[in-house]
């Protein structure tokens, strides 16, 4: 039935909102009555008492003195018998529940609050929850490419790197590959004794600490058990939170996915911050793990946290954080740090993550362990993305750590092209970033778009590849101030919509300066950023200068340089060693983590 | 456990009083004085029942990031609450009623704690609302008192209480002398007599009352030139008395009220519906002006529901800014006690201090 409503601009400047609320109530069939803005309180309170009024639904924005001003109304309109036979409802930017009924209303809705939410109230009736549930389906990132190579001479010099460093890694054995393949036979025996068997051989290729963590829940100082109590309460969290109208980043389906790490030691608190990310449209995650982990041979088991960056990798915490996910959100673990990269594809591939990180150069040299080490565990692992059909991300971060664009774009190349042999389906990352070697030589003196640009041109050039630049976008241009960080991340995400890139990695606000986990506030605020970002780009275009073009160029060539070199080398590990991908000079060394454990 | 459809006609039992606890602004005072009544009531082995107008569940101030009083509630205490205040509590507590009425934080439940803890209060917003959850809790429980919390600086739905307590201080303002001369605008407010005459609850509009016949306005407000006229044209040199049971704008009054003298040409009474409709309208020393003027006129003011102002209680905390935080700071208490005190008919209290238990004596 239709309802009679007065709709009350309480606000001299701010009265958009009630205006686009009567015009949609008037489309629903109701019978508003708009008054001007510029009424005193005396009366509106006149106008509400002679008329009969279903609702007044008042609108107003709050500043100084406004809440007691506020109170006073409905205090008048209370004393001028209009809440016997009229609902007082107040909507506003800032309105809250709790602010509502401080303030005597009968309701409030707030920015977070749908005009369906309204009409129900209006009408009586249970909101209907066409909105809840994130109500999407899962992307695969790679479907539209088909890694056909646009530049010759690159194509060879790659194919002939991957050729080399397959043969080399042919018959080669590590602890790593061993500890995969009795996993992979754990996972699949039934019978209780073979079990027993098969652990106890994992056990002798572990490090002691792990076979103690394994053995007798005595862990690494600051691991412990996720308690009955905690995954209780996470159970209940989740069964109680469903998102009512998401949030979609988004404006247009060409602009990038966007992904945030996760990687707080504690898998309870990341599914928490993954679940309010997911009611902000955020389309995926990064399982980050601790740097501990990766100096040890063997992975824990069980649901473990701990008080230090990075969460756990145990097939336990993976499927916990991916069965509290929606089924559209992705996935990815990452693989390549540490001594544990075919074990970690596996597990992660076992509890239905989507896709994994793995850099056989970048693991190398930026995050510690031996390349030859690696080069093995990685091409296994890779072998085991094809076979659980998951898409592998390859991080440039090396570029991080001083080394030229060219080189850590030639590596993510090298990548690429061990993935199409091995029938799996890689992902570039090149970094979106103020890196240390761009701040030395100036590139980006004229402004942050034509090198970031030129990078994604190079590549578009060599390969027909998905791009997602990460890792995190931004990098070296955010600050401790939270709304400088915001800009600074919208911005690099704007330029990746405009470049039209597959997916971008984003950083919260406090990613750099938390000191200790990163807060939600700080994670909505980059998404809310980029959500915005996104609105406002559409789908215009960012205009780069001729500078851009020679960046391509230039890239191009030193591309082509850089893989010549390697290819000069016996194979892949023999230039990392040799400082072909970054050396002493760039700030990357090559990692130690296994040295010697390939036979 | 059943829903109760409240009914707003029945009358309350002569054996349950109702106190309420007003605010003459944010950090009054509303709160630690709620505690204190409670607190003391309980200790003398009374059955006590809380409920308030709105909702004050801020551990720390919004704007001055200053720690808050919470209230706190012994085993067996009865509450009238909006279901969202009892999901996040560390009390116990037994459902005893669901009401029909709702707030914006979900229906009203009447409860009894069952374990001590902190419960947030987000009551009836409304006079009907109030009117109906105090018959609820006489239905349901034995209590012989019902504490009414207030909610920022809201009032309205407090005039149908038995009695009622203001709390102001230095959050309001740190002026001593001005918050000396607001209370006594309030003192002097609820210093009408509550009317003899008996009008149904159905009595929206302005009525013109002669020996013989009662004339129903159009309108329950007086607060533009349209009411005015509507008001002075009904009236002549019969009239008895004039009943205005909406709101009013002093300023209308005040320069108009002469045309009303001149018409009536003689004393008459005038009657608001209760000293808290008068205290909505206007500047506190606007509304004092009118009285004053009224008054001088031989002209009668009563209410057709007074409430009893029992006692003031003073609070001289207020939030100051230094150096860009807030901090805590305090008026000199013993000045603005002694004040209140000497320009005071009613009993003035610092219930922070020892002797703040004779409250109790002017409540029994």
């Amino acid at each position: 039935m239709a309802k009679k409503i007065l709709c009350v601009p309480f606000d001299p400047v701010h009265d958009v909102g009630i205006k686009i609320i009567k015009s949609e109530l008037d489309k629903n069939g109701h019978q508003t009555e708009l008054l001007s803005p510029d009424l005193t309180p005396e009366a509106i309170v006149k106008i509400a008492a002679n008329g009969n009024y279903d609702f007044i639904l008042v609108s107003r924005t709050l500043g100084y003195g406004v809440a007691e001003m506020l109170a006073r109304f409905v205090d008048m309109l209370d004393a001028a018998g209009v809440r016997e036979k009229s609902k007082i409802v107040i909507g506003g930017k800032p309105i809250t529940p709790e602010l509502a009924a401080e303030l005597g209303f009968d309701k409030g809705f707030g920015e977070h609050s749908s005009l369906e939410e309204l009409l129900a109230y209006i009408e009586g009736r249970e909101v209907k929850l066409t909105g809840a549930g994130l109500n999407r389906t899962k992307k695969d990132i790679t479907s539209k490419y088909d890694y056909s190579f646009n530049n010759q001479e690159i194509g060879q010099l790659l194919d002939s790197i991957a050729t080399k460093l397959i043969d080399f890694t042919k018959n080669k054995k590590s602890p790593g590959i061993e500890r995969a393949k009795i996993q992979e036979e754990l996972f699949y025996t039934e019978d209780e004794s073979n079990k027993t068997n098969l652990l106890e051989k994992y056990y002798a290729l572990c490090d002691n600490v792990i076979v103690d963590g394994n053995t007798k829940r005595n862990f690494v100082k600051g691991v412990r058990e996720v308690t009955e109590t905690e995954l209780k309460n996470l159970n209940s969290f989740l069964s109680k939170s469903q998102p009512v109208n998401p949030y979609k980043i988004q404006y247009n389906e060409k602009q990038p996915l966007l992904f945030k790490f996760l990687g707080s030691g504690c898998p309870i608190m990341d599914i928490t911050h993954a679940k309010v990310c997911e009611r902000y449209g955020i389309n995926g995650f990064l399982i980050i793990n601790p740097s501990w982990e990766a100096r040890y041979e063997g992975l824990l088991q069980g649901c473990l946290t701990h008080e230090n960056d990075g969460t756990i990798t145990s097939f336990e915490n993976i499927k916990l954080v991916r069965q509290s996910l929606d089924e559209s959100t992705l996935l990815t673990v990452r693989a390549h740090r540490g001594l544990n990269t075919p074990e970690t594809v596996l597990l992660a591939g076992e509890a239905g993550a989507d896709l994994a990180k793995i850099n056989l150069v970048y693991g190398s040299l930026g995050a510690g362990t031996d390349p030859v080490r690696l080069a093995v565990d990685g091409i296994e692992a890779i072998k085991l993305t094809a076979k659980y059909n998951m898409p592998f991300d390859i991080p440039g971060n090396d570029e991080l750590s001083g080394v030229p664009a060219w080189k850590t774009l030639a590596g993510l190349l090298i990548n690429v092209m061990i993935g199409i042999k091995l029938g799996a389906k890689p992902i570039l990352k090149p970094l979106f970033c103020y890196g240390p070697h761009i701040v030395i030589n100036g590139m980006m003196i004229q402004n942050f778009i034509d090198y970031n640009a030129a990078k994604i041109y190079a590549l578009r050039e060599i390969v027909n590849s998905p791009i997602w630049p990460g890792e995190p976008i931004a990098f070296m241009t955010q600050s401790e101030e939270r709304v400088q960080s915001a800009n600074a991340t919208s911005y690099h995400a704007s330029l990746a919509a405009s470049v039209g890139v597959d997916a971008i990695t984003v950083a919260s606000t406090d990613e750099a300066y938390s000191r200790g986990p990163i807060c939600i506030t700080s994670r909505i605020d980059s998404i809310r950023a980029i959500s915005d970002a996104f609105r406002f780009v559409g789908d215009a275009k960012f205009q780069t200068t001729p500078q851009a073009d020679y960046y391509t160029d230039d890239l191009i060539k030193k591309i082509t340089k850089t893989l010549r070199e390697v290819n000069a080398k016996s194979n892949l590990t023999t230039a990392i060693y040799e400082g072909c991908l970054g050396n002493k000079e760039d700030g990357a060394y090559p990692g130690k983590f296994g040295s010697g454990t390939v036979s | 456990m059943a829903l109760i459809r409240v009914n707003s006609d029945q009358g309350l039992s002569v054996n349950m009083k109702t106190i309420g606890v007003i605010g003459t602004a944010k950090n009054s005072g509303k709160t630690t004085t709620l505690s204190f009544l409670l607190k003391g009531f309980q200790s003398k082995g009374l059955n006590t029942s809380v409920t308030g107008i709105g909702y004050d569940g801020e551990e720390i101030d919004n704007i001055t990031n200053l720690p808050k009083p919470r209230l706190y509630f012994e085993k067996d205490t009865i509450l009238a609450t909006s279901e969202k205040c009892l999901v996040n509590t560390d009390a116990g507590f037994d459902i005893i009623a669901e009401t029909s009425l709702a707030t914006a934080l979900g229906k009203i439940l009447l409860v009894k704690v069952t374990q001590p803890g902190m419960i947030v209060i987000a009551g009836p917003n409304s006079v009907k609302g109030l009117r109906e959850i105090l018959n609820v809790i006489k239905e349901k429980t034995n209590s012989n008192l019902i504490l009414v919390d207030g909610s920022l600086n809201r009032i309205s739905p407090m005039y149908i209480l038995d009695k009622l307590i203001f709390t102001t201080g230095a959050a309001r303002n740190t002026n001593i002398d001005q918050l000396v001369n607001e209370m006594a605008v309030i003192e002097k407010v609820f210093s009408f007599e509550k009317c003899a005459e008996n009008f149904n609850n159905d009595d929206e509009n302005i009525k013109i009352i002669y020996s013989n016949i009662k004339l129903n306005l159009y309108t329950n407000t007086l607060v533009d030139e349209d009411d005015f006229l509507t008001l002075e044209s009904s009236l002549n040199n019969n009239v008895e008395k004039i009943f205005v049971p909406g709101i009013i704008s002093v300023e209308l009054l005040s320069q108009n009220f002469h045309r009303i003298v001149k018409r009536a040409n003689k004393p008459f009474k005038l009657i608001f519906n209760s000293p808290i409709q008068l205290l909505l309208t206007d500047e506190f020393l606007n509304i004092s002006a009118l009285l004053d003027y009224v008054i001088k006129h031989n002209v009668v003011v009563s209410y057709k529901f007074k409430p009893e102002l029992s006692a003031i209680t003073i609070n001289p905390f207020y939030p100051q800014l230094d150096n860009y935080k807030y901090i805590s700071s305090y008026l000199d208490k013993e000045k603005f006690l002694d004040e209140m005190i000497s320009s005071m008919k009613i009993p003035v209290f610092n219930i922070l201090e020892p002797d703040s238990g004779k409250i109790f004596e002017l409540l029994n």
